[in-house]
């Protein structure tokens, strides 16, 4: 009996797993001569195929709807990027940044001019300015001139008059509606 | 032909890209078309209806907060049901508390000699009547929870003895021994069956 149990408890491993050359010999010598462990295995084998084939339980007729119902209410799930991904993306980036910074920082240092350029040029652009503030200041003594003698000529005193009342009143009414706030104000301001 | 009706001839892998796009009628087409094995899976697992009917609706939700996580190139179904598997074995989990072990060893000695009889009445009639694969899977429905569970993973899920010891966290030697246990009962409970009639 002790033997048939060694047996029988080889018949089950052989289920789950492959047996070794050893066992599978002992086991195919042992079920020649013992019935009883040709039965069990007999057995074994019809229970085998009877869960190979597990009968299917009746779903519930709202189950889709159920689900559904849970998922409306829970957000999209959008492919996320791993934080590590972020790690290396933003490695990468500084990286690049640090080297387009040295590359340039090389290049000005490799090509600096001389100091005596960097004078001249100093001194070439105060004059530049002091040339173009001179000019500037002509230009519009001459302009305000010209105006001044155009508009009395021709009498239009009051054209800049008109401007500034129009001006006024468009402020006086920005400030009366927007005071009030009345409906819909915002969108006709846009 | 409407989208929706489109959409039941597109492979798993197309409406998963629809559903990461926010649509969520693509994903009722995939909730509908594993609604039945995943459904299937937690009955056999959880060993009722009910819990089976929470199981699958909020594995079918985690499957949806982990469709960003899905790879597109495997498919479809098995990911699903390992999400379903990993649901039923923490619920289990939470049920037992303290482990499967301890759960066995409280319910080992009165189900170890459970016979037809310590079924519910009804239960034990519908069961004279119907044959004996029937039987047998109303037997596996009351079994010990961890028979229950290996026989499952062993034969519905077609686990290895490897995968299954570390699904359950158990050595390979207690799942083999659980799952030989399994077959004997009920391969004791087929013979008394039979004996019967």
């Amino acid at each position: 009996m002790t033997e048939c149990n060694y047996y029988q408890n080889l018949l089950q491993s052989k289920m789950d797993e492959k047996l070794t050359l050893t066992d599978q010999e002992d086991l195919a010598l042992h079920l020649e001569q013992c019935t009883e462990c040709r039965q069990m295995e007999k057995d074994l084998q019809s229970l085998q195929e009877v869960l190979s084939d597990w009968p299917e339980p009746v779903i519930p007729a709202d189950m889709v709807s159920s689900v559904m119902d849970q998922i409306e209410l829970l957000p999209a799930p959008s492919v996320k990027v791993p934080k590590w991904m972020w790690g290396i993306g933003f490695a990468a980036a500084y990286l690049m940044g640090a080297l387009m910074i040295g590359l340039a920082g090389y290049l000005i240092w490799y090509y600096r001019p001389s100091v005596d350029t960097l004078r001249g040029l100093w001194e070439v652009s105060v004059i530049w300015v002091k040339e173009y503030a001179i000019v500037c200041r002509i230009s519009l003594h001459d302009l305000y001139g010209q105006l001044a003698q155009t508009l009395s000529r021709e009498g239009l005193y009051l054209v800049p008059g008109f401007y500034l009342a129009q001006i006024s009143l468009f402020l006086f009414c920005l400030v009366v509606i927007t005071w009030r706030k009345p409906k819909g104000f915002y969108l006709w301001s846009v | 032909m409407n989208m929706k009706q489109e959409w039941q001839t597109y492979p798993d892998s197309d409406l998963v890209q629809l559903c990461r796009t926010g649509n969520r009628s693509a994903y009722g087409v995939l909730v509908t078309r594993y609604q039945r094995p995943v459904y299937h899976l937690c009955w056999r697992l959880l060993g009722n209806p009910e819990d089976a009917r929470d199981a699958t609706q909020e594995s079918l939700v985690k499957a949806w907060q982990s469709l960003h996580l899905f790879r597109i190139n495997d498919p479809f179904g098995p990911w699903v049901r390992q999400i379903t598997r990993n649901h039923c074995l923490d619920r289990l989990r939470v049920r037992s508390r303290q482990g499967w072990t301890v759960s066995l060893t409280d319910t080992e000695s009165e189900n170890e000699e459970m016979s037809v009889q310590d079924l519910t009445p009804g239960v034990r009639d519908q069961l004279m009547e119907e044959d004996d694969r029937k039987y047998l899977f109303q037997v596996i429905q009351n079994l010990p929870e961890i028979y229950r569970i290996v026989l499952t993973l062993r034969y519905l899920e077609s686990l290895d003895i490897d995968t299954m010891s570390q699904e359950l966290d158990l050595p390979k030697g207690t799942v083999k021994s659980h799952l030989h246990r399994a077959r004997a009962i009920l391969r004791t409970k087929m013979e008394k069956t039979h004996d019967r009639v």
